[in-house]
């Protein structure tokens, strides 16, 4: 038996064992049993109990029950939609059928935990906009992203640099030439001119 | 207790005129003339006059 499989079982087993073994062939009907997919809410406390299985671990089942083609025995939750249930129950009953061992040895006590049972808890499916056409990012929002800030700026930024680097030479080589103390400052006033005193 | 007495020489940044943002952090005498040199420039990957921002002393 496979590690999906046996693990498919062992949950059907710990779910199903208190509610069959307790009335063992007393009714013929479906048994119920509270889903524990889902959180319960107490009618006397009005408080809501939680899911019996953490979101992982019911992701961890499905994956397991997917592997091992026993989908239809699990209940519905937020890990799996009732639509992929309904179409994992229609395949198992078309190739069950076909094969004649599976009916005889589902009635077998071996295989108790096979039997069908009605899931206690109703599932509201979250829904998620834009899911169907494909797009789920933009669906309902007004606006889409409008880039970063940088990005936005960036044309205008490369061609003011484009721009000062095309007369860089020349700045550079004005800045060569001239002999920066000798620049006279525009603040300071006109130093005078002596034609009379000589140099020396 | 004497004021303290201000520093000899202050830390000044040198702006890349190519307005990439780069700027390199040198000092020069209090007293002293703007700084103006050509320096590297990695935004631009060539040599760009840099002069010292007109901004208050950048500590």
């Amino acid at each position: 038996m496979s590690a999906a499989l046996q693990a498919v079982k062992q949950f059907r087993v710990r779910e199903l064992a208190p509610v069959l073994k307790a009335q063992p062939t007393a009714s013929t009907a479906r048994p119920k049993i509270l889903n524990p997919f889902l959180p319960h809410k107490n009618p006397e406390s009005g408080r809501w109990a939680p899911a019996k299985y953490s979101l992982r671990r019911q992701a961890d089942l499905v994956k397991q029950a997917r592997a091992s083609g026993m989908l239809h025995l699990l209940p519905p939750g937020p890990k799996l939609s009732p639509k992929d249930l309904a179409a994992a129950s229609a395949s198992t009953s078309a190739s069950t059928p076909t094969s004649d061992a599976v009916a005889p040895v589902a009635e077998s006590s071996k295989s108790w935990w096979l039997s069908e049972v009605e899931w206690e808890g109703e599932f509201k499916e979250k829904e998620v906009k834009g899911a169907d056409v494909g797009n789920r990012l933009y669906a309902g929002r007004k606006r889409m992203f409008k880039g970063h800030k940088w990005e936005r700026t960036l044309e205008k930024r490369t061609w003011e640099r484009k721009m000062l680097m095309k007369d860089m030479a020349a700045r550079i080589e004005r800045f060569r030439t001239t002999y920066r103390r000798k620049t006279p400052s525009p603040v300071s006033p006109a130093r005078p001119v002596s034609y009379s005193k000589l140099p020396f | 207790m004497a004021a303290k007495s201000k520093a000899r020489t202050i830390i000044v940044r040198m702006v890349s005129t190519a307005q990439t943002g780069y700027f390199y952090a040198t000092q020069r005498l209090r007293l002293g003339p703007r700084l103006a040199a050509v320096k590297y420039d990695p935004r631009v990957k060539s040599r760009v006059l840099f002069v010292e921002s007109k901004k208050t002393a950048k500590k």
